[in-house]
């Protein structure tokens, strides 16, 4: 009786064993069966699917990659890349109380790392899909970047090992510092007609500290799918909030090919300060 | 009948669990060091081992499928470039000196400027760096998967396709088994008194007190702190080493304390190979360098004598573990004409 008692104690543990065994097993040898880890919070289940499209001008002048443009000081360049992270796009209502509208696919399913890949070579990226909570609501908030910490602070989003990492943060993104393992928030890459000759710029903003929050003024109720704009003037990145032309995209007086230091805080700066985002319906 | 059942079960199932389990590789941890540490999702396993072995050889992970990672980490070498910079694809040269890359294992970050917080990451570093291998980790993966023999050993080794997860993991875990502990100052510390001799115990008595100060970096059983410090070589670095990581001032010209097990073979020195022979590297210490403005203050003129020189060079030579180099489980396995 007692032996039968054991052995069927045995057989239940057993079974459990190769239970584990098996989920070992589904999980891929050397995976780690653990949640993937997003910036977003998962959706209030009254939220609602809206649309932000993404457009760029400079000053008015509809931009798009390669297109002869003017600066704010009058110089005459062109941008053949423009691709930034999108995350942690927020609702911010009247009294000022936030509410996250977590980042979607066009079905409504959130994405995976609750980040997007903005890409001014790939329209379709420029289309961003949002859950918001419905409201009514005076400012709309965007990070620009990949955030540092997953959603509830547990675990780290930008300095995972890439290699496991799939689209948008994929080692093979253009966004990943081999270097300094993590991602390139925003970059801007072109060609100016300086005084003293064409000059090459690029502006690569990284590293947590440049993570960037926005805040753009926007009346908007949220409380059926609904489409909306989201601008960007590119010639306010190059001019600081109290009017200053920097960072120099001729590198006349400062560095025009930045990845990090001075000249990336001042961009990230003007990103938030100069009004480069701005809000329609 | 049932019990016999039960066994099967019980063996299926441990069979299921030890194909995928982490850490039925083992390596042997000399003395004096502490448990190898091993990552949690990437435990050692000899498919994984034998993978990164042959990945870590293998030109195709270069753009040009001119170099592998064994062709600037050579084992002759200590698994360092002999060269001031080495050369990545297409003739492109590098900044800075390839370090030798044994017991990584216990290394709390990567490169010079320690940029890579695991080892994992570091693998891709070269890859993707267009001075280096210049390529893409999904192409490598991509032509790999041409290769049957890449598909099955992926598959053994993590139960995936080629993919660039897998590569980074497999090169890490063969690197993490490269473990140097046998030199003839291991032996010396293993009891064996005869295996140093006078001049190189005199030169250890240098390094390791106050008249050398060598041991407030290069300290313990790898000969390094992990630390970054700036060791006076330049009145002003062109390449600012941990600032680049950091931003901060402060870490201008500052650089990785490198582990100085199998010095002797890892010529030249210095970040940037500078400094062509141990000679020139005592040399530098003894006259305290070029002062700046991150100088580290424990290197100091120290006007060592001829003598005293002599000693310290024995006893860095004595560091040199011939078993390591040697062996063929951590050699490219064929040499091609």
């Amino acid at each position: 009786m007692e032996t039968s008692f054991i052995s069927t104690g045995l057989r239940l543990l057993a079974a459990g064993v190769l239970a584990l065994g098996l989920a070992v097993a589904g999980a891929g040898c050397g995976g780690r069966a653990s949640a993937v880890c997003s910036a977003d919070p998962s959706p209030s289940s009254d939220a609602v699917l809206i649309d932000l499209a993404l457009d760029a001008n400079a000053d008015g002048t509809p931009f798009a990659i390669g297109a002869n443009l003017t600066s704010a000081n009058g110089l005459d360049y062109k941008v053949s890349m423009l691709r930034f992270y999108l995350s942690h796009v927020e609702m911010v209502d009247g009294s000022g109380v936030a509410r996250p509208a977590v980042l979607a696919d066009a079905g409504g399913v959130p994405l995976k790392y609750g980040v997007t890949l903005v890409d001014f070579a790939n329209p379709e990226s420029q289309l961003i899909h949002v859950l918001a909570p419905p409201g009514s609501y005076e400012s709309v908030s965007v990070g620009i970047g990949v955030p540092r910490d997953c959603s509830g602070g547990v675990g780290i989003l930008n300095h995972e090992n890439a290699s496991e990492q799939t689209p948008p943060l994929d080692v093979d993104s253009d966004m990943y510092w081999g270097w300094d393992p993590g991602y390139v928030h925003f970059k801007i890459e072109g060609r100016v007609n300086a005084p003293n000759g064409a000059r090459s710029f690029a502006f690569h903003l990284g590293d947590d500290k440049r993570y960037t929050t926005v805040s753009i003024p926007a009346k908007v109720d949220v409380a059926a799918p609904t489409h909306h704009h989201l601008h960007l003037d590119i010639n306010r990145l190059f001019v600081s909030p109290s009017g200053d032309p920097t960072p120099d995209m001729t590198g006349a007086t400062t560095s025009n090919n930045v990845h990090g230091g001075v000249e990336a805080d001042t961009l990230a700066n003007n990103l938030k300060m100069s009004g480069v985002m701005s809000w329609n319906d | 009948m049932e019990r016999l059942a039960l066994s099967l079960w019980v063996v299926l199932t441990v069979g299921t669990l030890a194909s995928c389990e982490d850490g039925n590789y083992e390596v042997a941890v000399p003395a004096g060091f502490p448990d190898l540490p091993i990552p949690a999702g990437n435990g050692l396993t000899e498919a994984r081992v034998n993978l990164g072995k042959r990945l870590f050889y293998d030109k195709q992970l270069s753009r040009t499928q001119e170099i592998a990672c064994g062709s600037c980490h050579l084992a002759d070498n200590a698994f360092s470039d002999p060269r001031q910079f080495s050369v990545g694809v297409e003739g492109r040269i590098g900044g800075r000196n390839a370090p030798s890359i044994v017991n990584l294992a216990w290394n709390t970050s990567f490169f010079w400027d320690g940029g890579a917080p695991t080892l994992e990451q570091q693998v891709i570093g070269p890859i993707i760096n267009p001075l280096e291998m210049d390529m893409k980790m999904g192409d490598v993966t991509d032509r790999l998967a041409q290769d049957p023999t890449y598909v099955a050993a992926f598959q053994d080794a993590y139960g995936t396709e080629p993919i660039p997860g897998s590569l980074t993991k497999a090169v890490a875990s063969f690197m993490r088994t490269i473990v140097s502990g046998d030199s003839r100052y291991d032996r010396y510390q293993n009891g064996d008194r005869a295996a140093l001799s006078e001049s190189e115990k005199r030169g250890m008595a240098i390094f390791s007190g106050e008249r050398g100060e060598c041991f407030h970096c290069h300290v313990g059983f790898n000969f390094t702190n992990n630390g970054f410090r700036n060791d006076n070589l330049y009145a002003v670095y062109e390449d600012i080493g941990r600032a680049k990581i950091t931003e901060l001032e402060s870490d201008v010209g500052k650089f990785k304390v490198p582990t100085l097990r199998n010095v002797a073979l890892t010529a030249p020195y210095m970040h940037d190979g500078s400094l062509a022979t141990l000679e020139d590297v005592v040399e530098h210490y003894s006259t305290g360098g070029v002062l700046n403005a991150n100088s580290d203050p424990t290197i100091q003129p120290l006007d060592l004598t001829g003598e005293e020189k002599a000693d310290l060079i024995a006893f860095l030579r004595s560091l040199t573990d011939e078993t390591l180099i040697a062996d063929p489980r951590f050699r490219a396995d064929e040499v091609r004409p």
